[in-house]
């Protein structure tokens, strides 16, 4: 496995004590592969993003195990972190916008990930730096590479974006949300992009988004999260033809198909992390509830080949 | 059908008014002043280039397109928050552009708007009795004793109990978007115009939201202009669409038949970008460059840089929206030019 995590919680520090945002994650992601993961917003999905990178925020730590290419990340000392990060694996964020520097011009942007993990003089840099705006299928990138990102579109901000995170050749990019604020012919390209540069250099990506046509059209394997949990893991296919647990189902039913057939709603709002319900922490919203739901936090059991779901009543579940 | 023939007269003269537009557009334009520089020349940035539509009774009308195609000024011309260069924009017959006074105040009670982000179109400081009061004040539709009664009677429209004395924090974003929708409704309005109004929500939310506008519309027959991007839900809501490029409608048909069979090579593109659910699927059609600016729109028909149908005249003949073949497209490859 190039990435695992074992029992990964994130805890956000509050006057009344330690507040569990991020419950017992587990994840295996083998090398060259893209691993989806999708929720809703809350879930805690960019959090677990942020926990692997070592970049969460000062009130909020994490407890568990991470390991990348056999080095446990939540003991790793900081200098050994930075020199992992951004050159073994990088991440592409959300809001090209305010994830650039407005006052710099993107070249300088770029070329300062390659100095800080590579030996190289300016020259060599300023050559690289073309290359990878080639690489990101930037239109005219001896013009671009002296823009700043105000002058650009979304799409090019994000190709850039994309430009930083693979300058040292990650093996592992996380893209969080990478298309959510853009138009869905742009969002069609980066997701392309993402998927060649992928191939070319035998990167594995995780890529977290709420869109699940994005994870049907995207993903291998998927982790469906709920309230800090994974509810549902599964090779993609398994999850879109037979998804076993109830949220999942819940979300699929939500988005329309086709003209005017009824939509079934998930009824309620996602409880916040000090306000989960006892045993399941679905059980409040769940259409299939029963007694024992309430008593005690269903594991993540095996359902099936390739396919967990955190659901004592997954086997009897019909879909659709 | 016999049953026609059978009713009074009065019936069927409110069938005529049902076929009667209650808003069109006619060859409506909205140019900006664009000026860089102190010294630099005016340019202009066509948002909306000459559209013509028209909205009828009970029906829900979508405009599609990638932002910058001049969606959300139209929202704002239909609202007269902005003016049109030219062109007009009719309300059950009349111009709006004149309304002053009492005539714009009924024009606003008629015509209602739900914004995207409803953290940003509730006042903080005001509780919702506050924020739904208020319409009914403005335009005497209440007594002030009967506000409370009122509020809770929108509230359980919108399928929320008593919150009266709350603010806009205590509550999620999809709540958020329903007292937005009970401030729309709070007034009666004929039409609502929609912007974006579950982009900002998670997916389970969209669900419960778009139940709830579909609920409004059979009950209460209110016509909607829905704008989004979302092809999904444009399809899955609305009546009839019309899809925009660059300020100008590039194809309007039936919701059924654009989804079933898009014509103009751009809507084709835009519903085989937005991805299925069918993992495995054919990879989607992805396509080259992006939206121009629209203070410089390509001469020809403005898609023609992407375009990948372009032949001989679309980068010199502008494309008119004709219904040469039935439906309105503005292609060449439609309309023999």
């Amino acid at each position: 496995m190039l990435l695992e995590a074992r029992g990964l919680n994130i805890f956000l520090e509050t006057r009344s004590g330690p507040l569990n945002i991020v419950n017992s994650i587990d994840l295996d992601i083998p090398p060259g592969g893209v691993f989806g993961l999708a929720g809703e917003s809350g879930c805690g999905k960019s959090l677990t993003a942020l926990a692997i990178m070592g970049i969460l925020p000062q009130n909020l730590y994490a407890t568990g195990e991470i390991r990348f290419k056999d080095r446990d990340l939540l003991v790793l000392p900081p200098e050994e972190f930075r020199a992992l990060r951004g050159k073994e694996m990088a991440m592409v964020f959300q809001e090209p916008m305010t994830s650039l520097n407005p006052v710099l011009r993107v070249d300088y942007q770029i070329r300062e990930v390659i100095t800080t993990h590579m030996d190289v003089s300016r020259k060599e840099a300023d050559g690289m730096v073309l290359e990878l705006l080639r690489a990101v299928r930037s239109p005219s990138p001896e013009m671009r590479m002296r823009e700043y990102p105000h002058q650009m579109s979304g799409g090019m901000r994000q190709r850039v974006m994309t430009a930083m995170a693979i300058a040292c050749g990650p093996s592992l990019l996380i893209a969080d949300e990478p298309t959510t604020a853009l138009d869905v012919t742009i969002e069609a390209q980066i997701l392309e992009l993402l998927d060649t540069l992928r191939r070319e250099r035998d990167m594995s990506v995780i890529l977290i988004t709420h869109d699940l046509g994005i994870i049907a059209e995207n993903a291998e394997t998927v982790g469906i999260m709920y309230a800090g949990r994974i509810v549902e893991l599964a090779g993609v296919k398994e999850l879109f033809e037979a998804p076993k647990h109830p949220y999942t189902m819940g979300l699929l039913r939500s988005l329309p198909h086709g003209r005017g057939e009824g939509l079934k709603p998930i009824r309620g709002t996602v409880p916040r992390p000090g306000d989960l319900p006892p045993g399941c922490k679905f059980s409040n919203r769940c259409d299939y509830v029963v007694g024992d739901c309430r008593k005690e936090e269903p594991g993540l059991r095996i359902i099936g080949d390739n396919h967990r779901a955190r659901c004592i009543r997954a086997e009897d579940l019909k879909w659709p | 059908m016999a049953v026609e023939a059978d009713l009074p007269k009065s019936v069927s003269k409110v069938g005529e008014e049902l076929a009667e537009p209650i808003i069109e557009a006619r060859g409506l334009k909205k140019h900006f002043p664009v000026k860089r520089g102190p010294m630099a020349r005016t340019e202009w940035l066509r948002a909306v280039d000459g559209l013509d539509f028209s909205l009828g009774r009970d029906t829900v009308f979508a405009l599609v397109g990638e932002s910058g195609c001049g969606k959300s000024t139209v929202a704002r011309l239909l609202l007269k928050l902005l003016e049109p260069t030219s062109g007009e924009m009719l309300f059950r017959g009349r111009d709006i552009a004149p309304l002053r006074g009492d005539a714009l105040k009924a024009y606003r009670r008629a015509v209602q708007i739900i914004f995207q982000d409803p953290f940003a179109s509730l006042n903080p400081r005001r509780n919702v009795l506050d924020t739904l009061s208020e319409p009914m004040k403005i335009h005497g539709l209440a007594e002030p004793s009967q506000y409370e009664i009122r509020v809770l009677e929108l509230l359980s429209k919108v399928g929320m109990g008593d919150v009266l004395g709350r603010y806009p924090h205590e509550f999620s974003g999809g709540q958020r978007q329903r007292i937005c929708i009970a401030r729309a409704l709070a007034v009666s309005p004929e039409v609502i115009v929609a912007d974006e109004p579950l982009s900002a929500l998670d997916v389970s939310i969209q669900a419960q939201i778009l139940n709830l506008l579909q609920d409004l519309r059979s009950e209460s027959g209110i016509s909607f202009i829905f704008i989004s991007h979302d092809l999904r839900v444009v399809e899955y809501f609305s009546d009839e669409v019309a899809v925009m490029y660059l300020g100008k409608i590039i194809e309007q048909a039936p919701s059924v038949e654009l989804f079933k069979e898009p014509r103009h090579p751009y809507t084709e593109v835009l519903l085989a970008s937005s991805p299925g659910l069918e993992p495995g699927a054919k990879k989607r059609a992805v396509l080259g460059g992006e939206v121009p600016s629209p203070i410089h729109i390509p001469s020809g028909c403005p898609f023609h840089p992407r375009c990948p149908k372009k032949f001989s005249p679309c980068d010199k003949v502008v494309p008119r929206l004709q219904a040469t073949s039935g439906r309105p497209v503005a292609c060449h490859l439609w309309n023999p030019y």
